[in-house]
This record gives structure tokens, sequence and C-alpha cells, in this order.
């Protein structure tokens, strides 16, 4: 397990009921990243997160955060990491105030300064009960009893849920500001990939409890292509190329969209004889479901008309 | 942890002020029913005189309600506590801040604790407080009549831990969370019924708490799964579950028991003597046949009207007026070996009122005691001595009335003379001596306190002259006119004899003495002693006298009910259960009880060692169900199936087989668990770390 | 300075390229001049809201394309464009854009005559030289 890991799993599973919700993940979020963990609803990032963070018992398999074993967190693991869930969760007769000093008294790192700021900045009153707030002030509220006691790991579980555009961008500054110092480190679960997009230095996309991409966000761009070939008539059959995601066929035309894309994979469209080969360019949003979107080929011939009398 | 005490506490304090509302209120209705009640008395009302109704400390509504608000809030509480988190985000926002699991189980326990002892206990003190200032309750006070409440009280902790192990435990039916509340119900009966002894009740709470907070403690540690928390919490959840399995498969095996299994009520015959001194042997027989009535050589009793069995109503009618006694000539002290629990109720029992005034019998000195009905204030007490303003006395006291001897008698007697007391007068009168003359073992008593008299009853002569008195000493039996004058005396055989019945004869003013021998004698003799009846006439002499072979000694037989549901329970019960109380059986019934039980645990072994090998529990894990199901039989296999958290199975690709998925290994080839198909679009790239 | 990079995500275009463009365009049409100061990194990315890591990558790609250098110190700066491109290198660079040109043209279904005419004026617009700088007209 590299030391420059702040999370590193070997192998872990977790089943709920017969089927394994988590399959053999093996993961390392190098220190000082922000890592961006996605996939579909279901895949397990949640079943996930609660594992590293000794919620849930692994059924099988181990895993180090910040170097102490998942499986016995000890309190001083714990004041180092800070965790946001997504639901804002709080008690719903504390007022503001009562929060922030109930979670001080814990943290003997507290930075009452952070605090307020992020406070002040989502415009929340130190009266206000919780049960009072909306969802985006809870975020907020949730956000600043998380950053202040400067914890050197920040795992959040879909940030992002649910929160208007204003409270959103906050979020999306606050990620960016902990970012100031280079031994801080972020792991989030987020369906956004607009935020993914800004911030993520590295993705890991989780298909149906299995790992199946992990690297920088740029390698994951390179990765995935989408080339249009032409044809003059009906378009052949497409055979097997390896990291074929989908095929979309229309009239006179097939839309290819693959993993690993080489000069194996050129050579291979190439040989079915396309009138014209161009690269059609995919932002992050069509890569990505691209590739976790059904797999197989998808056609939009028209059938035939009926003839005209 | 300061901080999360008082968390709790604020987050709990809406409930707790529910409850202290609602004990509060019950505990006011209850002072303002008395106080009317005796209030319509004081004015002259009737009406039934209980010793609950007048001392409301020792009414079973009282400390029963007491104990069943208690408990009922004692787990609501604790479920509260649990449930306040209910949401699985605000449990890891609790769950995920630098303290020790057992820290934040404390900081939870100890508010609910205190919020408990709170409402439990302030409402509880004003009550008492009323209870015991002078003119409020016309009924004497002992220390040792809070036990009961006191204890009901206590016992709430027990259903706080079982309330919150049911909100904390994940399990797929909330009937298996509720087992804990079993285990709380399991020690309720326990401190009623099987602990002889006050402190054994505390020590039953206190381990049954114990248990409990243990089982809870290691769900803190787990999130409410079996997996994943210390061993100790472990064998505690699985112990904590037996009692609730325990009730589950008696109640199954009852009903089992009833739907397929007609036993039939055992059918003992019984001497009746008619109202001419005849003696006729009754045979019952199946519910809704008359009983069998023949004389004592065995014949049948023929009507001589219809030429067949007389009607069993009209032959009922003809039975003699007979009062049995059941004179005791041992210490007191050893005589009533209640156990706690009746001994706190029973501390006195109402002797007789006045036009304005109360009188009870207090156990502890012997004394009637007088309160007065408008003041509600103590007058004094009368011993044999006569009046006095104190509750001792100098000592002087009478005796406890003994079974069969009525409670409100006209008389009262000590060691050697019986009384009448007159309370409106305050005055005691002796009415009957044993004295040298007429009893010898005055003479060989060594001791001035020896019993010499055994029990006083009071007769009806001739149907409708009351108030003539019976005593019973260790040589004669008197019969004495309400005046005191003996009218005869006769000569039993005892003291092997201890159940004594004197008949009225109407019809040919004849008196009978029947004596029986007691149970332990006829024990001995292997139930072969007879019964002696002995005819008199009025004046005492004996006419004629019988012994009838021994119909009511039925030596002690365990029934099929009794069998089976010791295959319900567990083999460590039987085993403890004696040690508790002295054992209420012959040693060798005992032990054919825990045969019965051993055997169901064995039977059960097999099933969780099976249980064990199919989902490849480790040996240690196998070993310790195999012992905890070898110490509580069916309940424990039960229990195991209720608490552990099965691990899906899969086909190895290797060897073929089913293997659980849990290990990291196949537990047959030792191959290990392949990583999932990739499908040739997995993006890998070595990370590196690349900050500028 | 009247130079304000604007990024949006969603697009064809990674984040970097966007900035490296667009500070491409703006040397282009002298909106930025030799000695402008570019904001630090860390600056850039809050304003923009995105990853330094992603600031500092277009930077380095500038920065290797000779657009601006890093004085220490001091910030980061646009200087005189050095030819760091070989002959080759160049022309590999500018052909694919010029067929992207012409791609779209003829597809537009205009003719090579007026292609060639377009061309010129708009050269005639750009005046030749280092850094090539717009004529104001």
């Amino acid at each position: 397990m590299n030391e420059q890991s702040v999370i590193c799993t070997r192998g872990l599973t977790r089943y709920f009921g017969s089927k394994p919700a988590v399959d053999n993940l093996n993961l390392e979020v190098p220190r000082g990243s922000v890592f961006a963990f996605l996939g579909r609803n279901g895949s397990g990032k949640t079943t996930t997160i609660r594992m590293l963070l000794g919620l849930l018992e692994p059924t099988r398999g181990s895993g180090t955060i910040l170097g102490y074993d998942i499986r016995a967190l000890p309190p001083e693991a714990r004041a180092r990491i800070g965790y946001l869930t997504e639901d804002h969760q709080l008690y719903g007769w504390m007022s503001v105030k009562e929060c922030g000093e109930f979670q001080s008294r814990f943290y003997p790192r507290w930075n009452e300064k952070i605090f307020r700021g992020v406070i002040g900045h989502f415009g929340l009153k130190q009266t206000a009960r919780v049960k009072d707030l909306s969802r985006g002030e809870r975020a907020g509220l949730c956000l600043g009893l998380t950053l202040a006691p400067e914890p050197e790991l920040l795992v959040l579980d879909d940030p992002a849920l649910g929160l208007d555009p204003v409270a959103h961008r906050s979020l999306i500054e606050s990620m960016i500001y902990l970012t100031r110092r280079s031994d801080r480190t972020i792991f989030f679960s987020s369906h956004q990939l607009a935020d993914v997009e800004r911030v993520a230095d590295y993705i890991a996309v989780l298909d149906r409890s299995v790992l199946r991409v992990c690297c920088p966000l740029e390698a994951f761009r390179n990765s995935v292509r989408q080339v249009r070939l032409r044809f003059s008539g009906a378009p052949p059959p497409m055979p097997k190329i390896p990291g074929l995601l989908q095929t979309i066929r229309s009239e006179g035309e097939l839309r290819v969209i693959c993993a690993h894309y080489n000069g194996a994979t050129e050579a291979a469209l190439r040989a079915l004889n396309p009138a014209q080969m161009e690269p059609v360019p995919l932002n992050l949003e069509d890569a990505f479901i691209g590739y976790l979107g059904e797999r197989g080929e998808k056609s939009f011939i028209l059938p035939e008309t009926e003839a005209q009398p | 942890m300061k901080t999360l005490i008082r968390k709790e506490l604020r987050e709990n304090l809406k409930l707790a002020v529910l409850g202290l509302i609602i004990y509060s209120a019950f505990l006011g209705l209850n002072i303002h029913t008395y106080s009317h009640w005796m209030q319509s008395v004081a004015a002259g009302g009737q009406g039934q005189r209980e010793v609950a109704m007048m001392q409301p400390l020792v009414s079973g509504e009282f400390w029963g309600l007491s104990g069943i608000l208690c408990a009922a809030f004692g787990a609501i509480l604790g479920w509260f506590q649990i449930h306040n988190e209910r949401q699985r985000d605000l449990w890891a926002f609790l769950v995920h801040r630098p303290v020790t699991r057992t820290q934040i189980f404390f900081g939870k326990i100890l508010a609910g604790l205190m919020l408990y002892l709170l409402v439990a206990g302030l409402p509880l003190t004003g009550y008492l407080l009323w209870a015991l200032a002078p003119g409020h309750v016309a009924a004497p006070f002992e220390w040792a009549m809070l036990r009961p409440v006191a204890v009901f009280s206590i016992l709430g902790m027990v259903y706080y831990f079982a309330g919150m192990l049911t909100g904390l435990r994940q399990a797929r039916w909330y009937a298996s969370r509720a087992l804990g509340l079993g285990a709380a119900a399991v020690v309720s009966l326990a401190v009623m019924y099987s602990t002889p002894h006050f402190w054994q009740a505390l020590a039953a709470i206190l381990i049954g708490s114990g248990i409990l907070a243990m089982a809870v403690w290691g769900g803190f540690h787990s999130n409410g799964f079996y997996r994943g928390q210390p061993a100790p919490g472990r064998l505690a959840l699985a112990a904590a579950l037996v009692p609730g399995c325990a009730l589950i498969s008696f109640f199954a095996i009852c009903l089992l028991f009833k739907l397929l299994v007609q036993v039939p009520e055992p059918l003992f015959p019984y001497y009746r003597m008619n109202q001419d001194g005849t003696i006729y042997k009754i045979t019952p027989r199946k519910e809704g046949w008359q009983p069998e009535i023949a004389d004592l050589e065995g014949k049948p009793l023929v009507d001589t009207k219809t030429g067949s069995a007389p009607k069993w109503a009209e032959f009922d009618q003809r039975k003699c007026y007979e009062d049995p006694i059941r004179p005791c000539f041992d210490n007191i002290a050893n005589a009533y070996r209640d156990p706690w629990f009746n001994n706190s109720c029973n501390r006195f029992t109402f002797w007789r009122e006045t036009a304005d005034e109360f009188w009870f019998y207090c156990n502890r000195n012997g004394r009637l005691a007088g309160y007065d009905k408008k003041t509600r204030r103590f007058i004094g007490s009368l011993g044999p001595d006569g009046f006095s303003k104190g509750l001792t006395g100098n000592g002087d006291h009478f005796d406890r009335a003994g079974f069969y001897e009525p409670l409100q008698g006209v008389v009262l007697r000590d060691a050697r003379t019986v009384y009448q007391p007159f309370p409106e007068q305050r005055r005691v009168n002796a009415l009957f001596t044993v004295t040298n003359e007429n009893c010898e073992a005055v003479t060989q008593a060594t001791n001035s306190s020896d019993r010499i008299i055994g029990a006083v009853n009071e007769v009806w002569i001739n149907g409708y002259d009351w108030n003539y008195i019976i005593v019973v000493t260790r040589c004669y039996v008197h019969l004495l006119a309400p005046d005191g004058k003996e009218l005869w005396r006769a000569k039993p055989a005892y003291p092997e004899y201890n159940q004594v019945t004197v008949a009225c004869l109407e019809s040919n003013n004849q008196f009978a003495l029947c004596t029986s021998p007691s149970w332990r004698a006829q024990g001995k003799s292997g139930g072969k002693l007879p019964e002696q009846v002995t005819w008199l006439d009025r004046d005492g002499r004996v006419l004629k006298s019988a012994d009838l072979p021994a119909l009511s000694y039925h030596p002690y037989n365990l029934g099929l009910a009794q069998k089976l549901f010791s295959l319900s329970l567990p083999p460590v019960l039987y085993v403890t259960f004696p040690l508790l109380q002295g054992s209420p059986w012959p040693s060798a019934i005992q032990w054919v009880l825990v045969k019965y039980s051993l055997t169901a645990a064995l039977l059960c072994l097999p099933i969780g060692w099976w249980l064990g090998r199919r989902y490849s529990l480790p040996l240690p894990a196998r070993l310790g169900w195999a012992a905890f199901q070898l110490c509580f039989g069916i309940p424990g296999l039960l229990a195991q199936l209720s608490v552990e958290e099965w691990p899906a199975r899969e086909t190895c690709p290797n060897c073929k087989k089913l293997r659980v998925v849990d290990r990291e290994h196949c537990e047959h080839c030792g191959g290990d668990f392949a990583p999932p198909e990739k499908n040739g679009t997995e993006i890998f790239v070595p990370l590196e770390t690349s900050r500028t | 300075m009247s130079f304000n990079i604007t990024i949006s995500t969603g697009s064809n275009t990674p984040i970097y390229k966007q900035i490296t463009d667009q500070v491409w365009l703006a040397v282009v049409t002298g909106k930025l001049a030799v000695g402008d100061q570019l904001p630090s990194v860390r600056a850039l990315a809050e304003d923009l809201v995105v990853n330094p890591n992603t600031v500092a990558r277009a930077y380095a790609d500038l920065m290797r394309d000779g657009l601006i250098e890093s004085r220490a110190g001091r910030g980061v700066f646009i200087t005189r464009k050095r030819k760091v491109f070989t002959r080759e290198e160049g022309w590999r660079r500018l052909e694919p854009l010029i067929d992207a040109a012409i791609g779209e043209a003829l597809a537009m279904d205009f003719t090579h005559g007026e292609l060639r005419e377009a061309f010129e004026k708009k050269l005639g617009q750009w005046k030749p030289g280092k850094g090539g700088n717009r004529s104001n007209e």
C-alpha cells in the first residue's frame, strides 16, 4: 500500500443478500488529489463510502484510510476525516449556533473563523433552527461543520444533491478553496458531471458494483472517442472490436463510441470500408453516458412507409 | 462526553416531561381515590374492607400499575434515544466524531438513566411523602412495604435497555427485534415469583440490565448488526434473546399441548361426612358425570325411593358443617417463610372495624393497631396486656393467625392463652388459659414461651349459635362457649397429625373430630397412616372411633405438561432454579426434568453444528454455539437463528462446491475469489500525484 | 486589463484547452500584448472555479509553446513569441485547421474562387509579422 495514498482498498466486497453491492474493489486515492467517484444510482458508491468510514462491515477484503484499518477506525482517525452525507441530516431541534457549539467541543482543532465564514457565505442566521432551514441552507451548515475542524481528508457523498445553483456554486468554491493546502484530499461521489469536469483530478467509475475506470480525468476523455462512419449503402454489421461501447446505426452511417481508442481500433474500423470516417468530439457527459449506458447497438432506421395509393 | 449527555437530555426532555405528567397524574388519582373512599368510610359508608384498599402502598393496583408505567416509559425512552437517529445519515453524523463508541454509548445511557430516575422517582417521592405523613393514610406502615414498588421502579431500567436494543438491532423482522423485551419480561416474572429473597430480586435486575446493556454496547460498535461487534457484545446479545425465545418455545409447546393432547384431570376419591355422622367415600368422575357415592365398605349408595344413585345436588345438601384447623407448634418465623414479594404485601391484616375506628393486626409486633377513621391517625395498640399508646406495648403480642384460622376472628391467642379483645373499650379479656390441670404438656415445657396452643377457630353450633371456640393444644381439642367456659375436651393423636377438623352434627347433637396426618409424615410412611375419626356426644364423651385408610395422600407425580415444558426451557434453568428456592420437588423428580431438558438441548446441538458447517463459521464460533445450545436448549437454537447473519454462498469455479462469500479464500479448495470478469472496456492508469 | 477568460463545462473542448485557446486568441487579436501579466494559477483557478491543476496544465502548455513565461516572485507574463516550432511542426499544426476551414466552406457550397477571395481579404486585414496584431481600421 502506497504511503502516498490516503485511501487504499484491497478486494473490498460487500454483499446484501446474495448479490454483491461492491465487488472486489481495489482503489487507491493519492494524497492531495481531488478524486471523483462516479457511477449510476445503485452501483455501490454510497456502500463503498460507508465501508471506508467504518459505518458498514465489509463482507470480504480490507482497506485503509489515512493508514488506519477501516474495520477499526480509532477516534484520532475520525478527527482527521470530514464526512458530508448526501442528506445533510442534522438534529432538527438544534439551532445553527448550537450545532456549531456541539461540534466544536469534540474537535481539538476547531477553526471558528472557517465555520463563521461558511455560515455567513450561505447566509444563515445563528438562531435559526435546523428544521426551518431549506435544503441548501442545511447543506451549508453541514459544510461548515465539516470544514471547521480542518480535516485532512474530506469525504463527500453526493454533496450537490438537491442544491439550488447558488448553494451549488458555493459548494464547489469551498472545494477549490480546500485545495490551497497540498496535503488535503477530497474524495467525493457525484452525478454532476459539470462539477467533476471543473474540480476532479482523478475519476473512478463503478459499473454495477465493479470498478471499471480509475484514471486521471484527461485520460478518460482521451480514451473514450466517438467516430462517425459514412457508407454509400446500408452500413455493414458491426464486428466485435475490443473496447467497443456503443454503436448507433442510422441511414447510411454508423456512429461508434469506443474505449481505448488506438491504432488497432482505427484499423479495425477502416476495415469496414466506410466512404468517410471522421472523429466526432465528445464532451465529458456524452463520454460518461456512452461508457455507462446500455452496451450494444441502437438503431434509428425508420420502418418502411406504406406504399401510397 | 458531557456534550453528548447534555444533547441527549435536551433531546429527550419532552418525552420525560410527558412521562412525568402521566405518572404524577396516575399517582394523584390514586391519592384522590383513597381520600375519597376514606371520607365516605368516615361518613358511615359500607363496602369492601381489603388491605389493598386501606393501605394503597401494598395494593396490586399501585405497584402493579406503577411497574407497568415505569416499564413502558423505560422501554419507550430507550427506543426513542435510538429512534432519534433513525436516519442513517444522522447516525453517521453522531458516530463519525473523534470519540469511541463506548463513550457515545455511555453518553446516551447516562442521560437516559438520569431522565428515567427523575421520571420514576420524583412523583413516587411525592406520593410517599403524602402516604407517610400522619393523618393521611389510616393503616400501618412499614418500610418493607415499599420493596415491591421500589423493585418495579428499578425494573424499568431493564426495560430501558431492552427498548434500546429493540431500536438498535438491524433485523429483518420487527418481531425479532422485540425479543429483547422478552428478556425484560422474564426478569419481571423472576422478580415476582422466583426470587425468594429480596437481594436475589435485586441481583436478577442487575444481571438482566447488565446483559442487555452489554448487548446494546456491542450494537453501538457494529451499528446494530451482529457481525462486527466485539465478542462480549455478541455473547450478551445472544444471551439477551434467549429469554424471549424461551417464551416463544414455551408458548408454542403450550399451544401444541392444548391442541393435541387431552390429559384427563386426575380424579382422587375423598371422604364426606353427612349431618348424621355417617361417612361416605366419594369418587369423582369425568366432567359432566355425577360422582360415585359409596359407603365405607364400598357398597354404592342407593336411594330407597328411586332405586338408583341419589342426585348429587341433593346429597350435597346433607353435608355436615365442619371447620378445619391446622395447628402449628413451631416457631412462627419458621412457619411463615414467604418469598419477599408476598412478605412485603402481607405485613398486616385487617382485623375489624368499629363505628369510628379501623383495627389491624400487625405481623411484626403481633399487636392490634387502631386508626381513627376521621382523623386517620394512629390511636394505639392492643396486646394481651391491654392497650398501649405505642406500637409495641411492653413486648406482649398475639400469635399470628395460621392457615384456616380466621383473620377477623373474635378471639386471638398467644402461646398459652386465648383472648377476646374489645377495641372500643380499649381492653383485652383473657378467655381461656392452658395450665397444668388442663394440659400435661405445660409441665413438660422447657421454655415458658413454648407454644402450647396450636390454633383457635370459631364454629357454629346447631347452625345458628356462633362464636363458640375450638382450641387445639398439644394435648387436647377443647370446645369453649362464647364466655370461655369449656364444654368438652378430646384427645387426638399428634404431632404427626396436623389437620384437625371438628364437625358439628346437627341431626343428633353430636360432634365428630377428624385428624389427618401431615404431608411429611405421610410421605415418610409411604401413604400408610390412617385418618382418625372420633365421635363425641354433647359433653365430650367418646361414643365411637374409627381409622380410615388415607385417601388424600398422592405422591408428587410429574404430569405430561411439565415434561413437555422442560423440553422447551433451557437446561441451565433447571439446574439453577433449585439453588435459588431450595427445590420444591424431590431431587429424583428434579433430575427427570433436567434429563428432559438436556435431551432437547442435545438434539439442538447437531442442528446448530450443521448450520455452522454449512455457512463455514470458524471453529471457535461453532464450538461457542455448541456450548450455548447445550446450556440453553431450544431457546438457544432459536437465538442463534435470530442473531446470526448468514453469509451468501456461491459456486466456486475451482472445486464447483458452494462456498461462503465472507472468507478470503474458498474453504474447500483454498482458491481465491476471482476478480469480476473484465469486458475489455476498463480504463486503468497508474496514478501519480501531480500537484504544482 | 480588459481580458477575461470564461470557460464552460459540457463542451467538447477540455477546460485546459479552452484556457489556452482563449489566451492564444487574445494574444493574436491584440487584447493581450507582450509584457501583460496573467493571473496566478491559484487566482485564476479560484476565479474560474476550476481545479488549479487544470490551470497549471494550461499555463504549462502555453509556456511550452513559448507564449508566456514565469518571472520568479512576480508572476506570469506574456512574452515574445519564440520560434519553438520547426517548420514541419508548424505545418503539422496548421494543416488540420486549414482542412477544417476548407471542409466547412465546401460543405456550404462555397466555390474555390470565393474561398480564395475570402482568404485574401482576411489576410489584408491582418498585419504580417511577429505576434500578428490586427490593424485598426
